[in-house]
Order: C-alpha cells, then structure tokens, then sequence
C-alpha cells in the first residue's frame, strides 16, 4: 500500500534536532532519508523565461549546493528529461513546471512511501508556471528565481522540514510579508528578482547533516539540551535559536516532546546565546501537523545562561522558563 | 687544577653584585592573589537578511570576559645587577558575559554568564628601575602558554598570553647582602594580553588590566 504526502505534511521523528519531513510506518514515525541518493527527472516542458535545459542546470546546482556546502553525503544523479506531470504518483520522481491554482505556493514538494516497507517510492517537485520564473544568473527583476526555489524544495525532498528563522508581519488579507530571514528552509520566499536563497545558512547546512551525516560530522560538532518550561509545565513546539557569539551564526529547532525537551545539534564548537520565542512567524502548519498542540502563547526570552558546546559531545543541559504572553 | 677554581671564582663574581643591588638572593618564591579586569570583546548583532540585502537586527550582544580572582605562584631568579627572570603560573576564575538586548521580538535585555577558568605559565623579565635593600620598583613583561576551560571542562581551547606592567617589592628585615632567607610582599599592576582561548567572536590580542598581591621567600 502507498501513502502519499503531499507538501510538507510533518511529523516529529523521534526527538531530534531540526524539523524533518517524516511518516507513519506501523505506529513508527520515520524520517525521510535516501540511502542510495536521488535519482530524479527533470520536465521537458520549457516555461517562459526557462527552458528545460536551463531548469536542469538549476537543478543540478541545488543539488551540487547541498552536496557541497551542506553534506558531503547526499547523492543525486540526474537521469534525463521526461515527459510526465510531476506530482502524479506514476514512480518517476521528477521535477518540473505545472500549474497550480494557490497563489501563495511558488513550489511545493510530494512523496509516495510504501507503507510496508517504507522505502521512498517517488519525490516530485512541482514549480508553479502561474508565476513568472528565471534563471538568469544575476536574477530578474519581477521573476522568481529557480534555482532558490529549487533549492528550498530539494531540502524537503531531501527530508528537511522548514525552518523557522525568520520574521514576517501579518497582513490584512491573511498574508504575511517577508521582513528577513535566517534559512532557505523558512517557508516564506525573498520576493521576486531576488537570488539570496541560493546559499545556504549555518541552519540550513545542519539540518541535512542531521539527517546525512558527513564523514567526522560527529567529532566535529556538538549539541546543547535543554527543557522549555511555562510554570513548570513543558512546552511543545517552543522554538530554540543558538547564536554562536564567535561565527554569528544561528541554528534553531523546537522542543519536541511534551516535557518541553529540545535538541539544538550540529553546531560548531563554542559559546552560544540561546533564546526562545514562540512559534509565530507563519502558520503553526507550515512545521507541524495540524493536530499538534503547539504552545505560542509566551513571549520570547533568553537563556539566563550562556551555553557551551564542545567538539564531539554534548554542551550545556538548559533550563529555560518561559512566561505567558 | 686550574679549571674548576676559575669556574668558582666567575660564579661568585656575578652572584655578588646582583645580590648587592637588586635585593634578590638567588632565588624566591612568591604565593599570592590576583585579580583581572574586564576584556571587552565587542558588539555583535544577530541578524536576518532582509529582502534588500540589509541585515535585520534580532538582537544585539556585547560580550567580555571577565572580571575574576585568582592565585599565581612565581618563581624567580635573578641573572644581572637589575635584571631577573621569573616563571610564573596563573589560575583565574573568570567569566565570559554576553549582555543582549534590542530583541526584535521583545525579549527582556539580559546578562547571560558563563563560567571559565584559565591556567597559565609564563616567563617574564623583571627591569629594576629603583630602589634598596628593602624596596624595589621593576617593570616586567612576558609571554606564555594558557588553556581555558569553559563550563568546567566543557569546552578547552589554547592560547598565548603576555604581560607588561610594573612590580614593587619590599622585604621585611632586610639588611645585609649576605642575609639568605627572607620574606617580602609583591605588588603587581598589570596589563593582560590574551591571544586564542575560547573564542569570543574577536580574533588577535585583547586586553585587560591585573593587579596581585603576593608573599616573598627569598633564599
């Protein structure tokens, strides 16, 4: 029997580090992991402004970008143009340009999972040819750019969930606007003509060596712990930023479980300002399932404490209380 | 027979004039508290990229290390009529501070703090500028190894530090060159300078000031 799961459906595999894309198997939530690499098809449907060819070579530089500054193991090979929808569960995992009706979706990624085994039977990736799309090199104004959306999609294919290091404001029409962001994984793009997207943040590199771990990965990062707690009661889906006061960069993830526990892992070697903020930047569906009871009702805080993290090892165990807003 | 009362009469000839002058006598030992000052380490701003290209402040941080105490033994000897060398070894318990503040989301400014403890061996030259059998007044600097622990053990990482600054001695009871055991206070005003260690976001020689407090045996 095969499940599909179209979008970014999440679950919580396990309590883990960063957000990853995962599914049911037997009561077992398991992550989205491709042992033997992505073998994908690219559309030879040419859309204004990108001909297939030129969707290929912007595939391929997503993927070569999570190869070579995210994880030295993820393994992709493009096998050639097909002549299929992506999206349709046909065992072809292909790439390409298809109309769709929502006007807020620039692209949007689907899995079939063979619910008995659970291995991956195809990933499609589907780029919405209702907007105006380019690959050209320095972007184009009014254009989205293909290679940035390509390359938050291949994140997903790659079982990486979305990140939530941004900020937005709310606009009267339901929408919110983009005020800046921290990852490729935010689920909210740059606007038109901007090519930002195309590199990836510290929060991006380690969520895929999370879920593709580099050789030496684990003797050269390490981990801090900690609980969320609103009045001694844990809080689910808290979201956990460590800065690194040395790099500058920031990595976040969520407290996972019910006790409020999180895991921030992959992180270089240092000292750490960690702060909490609840998760309100896009909509609580954009990272978990819509019967996951994520707490947002507190306000943003620091850590009293400064956290540590050693290479190989895990760092500073948190405390961290949060008051309700 | 010639060589070895040659070789005797050389080493008395220096040990005599630099007894006679600089108050110390062969060697001394000195045990005492040292407190360091704040190293200042700069803002840094946690930002997002905005649309424009233009970083998006999340929050601003300004982080030191330090102030802290803590214990030094030296272990000197002096070589010339003003000159002395010394090795010293340091233990200070300090701590790095990361003052936050301006959250884009509201999050009440605080101090976060964390515990570090830096152990270091230097070698340093002492300059007698003045002074007598009792009291003397040095300039001094050195260099050496050091390794700084972060939350207990946590985090280790190595670096280089120096001193510069002055030292005043003063020996109780000092009277007479040929006078062998004797016991002084050493006071010390100290600039700090510290390379490597646990990053900070700063690379190169920061600074901060020191002073100590220590008790002298001479012998």
């Amino acid at each position: 029997m095969l499940l599909a799961l179209i979008g970014v459906l999440l679950l919580t595999p396990n309590l883990n580090a960063y957000l990853k894309i995962g599914f049911d198997i037997g009561g077992t939530v398991v992550g989205i992991r491709w042992p033997n690499g992505v073998r994908y098809f690219v559309t030879n449907r040419d859309v204004p402004g990108v001909p297939a060819a030129e969707l290929r070579g912007a595939v391929e530089r997503a993927f070569s970008t999570w190869t070579t500054a995210g994880s030295s193991a993820v393994v992709s090979e493009f096998v050639g143009f097909v002549n299929v929808e992506p999206g349709v569960d046909d065992g072809v995992s292909a790439i390409g340009f298809v109309p769709l009706d929502e006007d807020t979706v620039l692209g949007e990624t689907s899995f079939l999972i063979d619910e008995m085994t659970g291995e991956i039977v195809e990933s499609d990736i589907v780029l919405n040819s209702s907007f105006p799309w380019s690959v050209a090199a320095g972007g184009e104004t009014g254009r989205h750019d293909v290679e940035s959306i390509v390359l938050h999609e291949v994140g997903h294919m790659l079982g990486l969930g979305h990140s939530a290091l941004g900020e937005t404001e709310l606009l009267d029409t339901d929408r919110r606007r983009l005020i800046g962001k921290g990852a490729v994984m935010f689920p909210i793009a740059f606007p038109a003509g901007n090519i930002a997207d195309r590199v990836l943040a510290a929060d991006d590199i380690a969520g895929v060596s999370d879920i593709y771990p580099p050789p030496g990965v684990t003797r050269e990062t390490g981990s801090v712990v900690g609980r969320v707690r609103s009045g001694g009661r844990g809080v689910f889906g808290a979201h956990v930023v460590g800065y690194n006061i040395s790099t500058g960069a920031m990595n976040a993830t969520f407290s996972l479980s019910a006790e409020g526990n999180f895991v921030l892992s992959g992180l270089k070697p240092g000292v750490y300002v960690i702060r909490v903020e609840p998760l309100d930047d896009a909509s609580i569906d954009s990272f978990f399932d819509t019967d996951a009871a994520v707490d947002a009702d507190f306000r943003a805080v620091f850590s009293p404490q400064l956290a540590v993290v050693p290479a190989g090892g895990r760092g500073s165990d948190m405390d961290i209380e949060v008051q309700p807003k | 027979m010639k060589a070895p009362a040659l070789a005797v009469c050389v080493c008395l000839g220096f040990a005599a004039p630099a007894a006679a002058q600089t108050g110390l006598r062969g060697y001394e030992v000195s045990i005492g508290a040292v407190a360091m000052g704040t190293m200042p380490f700069g803002e840094s701003d946690a930002t997002f990229s905005r649309p424009s290209g233009s970083p998006l402040l999340v929050f601003n941080s300004d982080i030191s290390l330090g102030p802290g105490p803590g214990a030094e033994v030296h272990f000197g000897r002096a070589v010339g009529s003003r000159l002395a060398f010394e090795a010293t070894g340091t233990w200070i318990f300090t701590t790095i501070r990361a003052k936050v503040s301006t959250d884009i989301d509201g999050a009440p400014a605080a101090t976060l703090t964390e515990d570090v403890s830096r152990l270091s061996v230097e070698g340093s030259a002492l300059w007698r500028l003045a002074g007598d059998m009792r009291r003397a007044f040095y300039v001094r600097g050195g260099a050496g190894w050091m390794r700084e622990l972060a939350a207990g053990a946590t985090l280790a990482e190595t670096g280089v530090i120096g001193n510069a600054g002055v030292a005043m001695k003063y020996w109780w009871g000092a009277s007479s060159p040929s006078q062998r055991r004797r016991l002084g206070l050493r006071l010390d005003a100290r600039a700090v300078l510290r390379s490597g260690g646990v990053d900070l976001g700063v690379s190169g020689v920061r600074l901060a000031p020191a002073a100590s407090a220590d008790l002298m045996i001479g012998f």
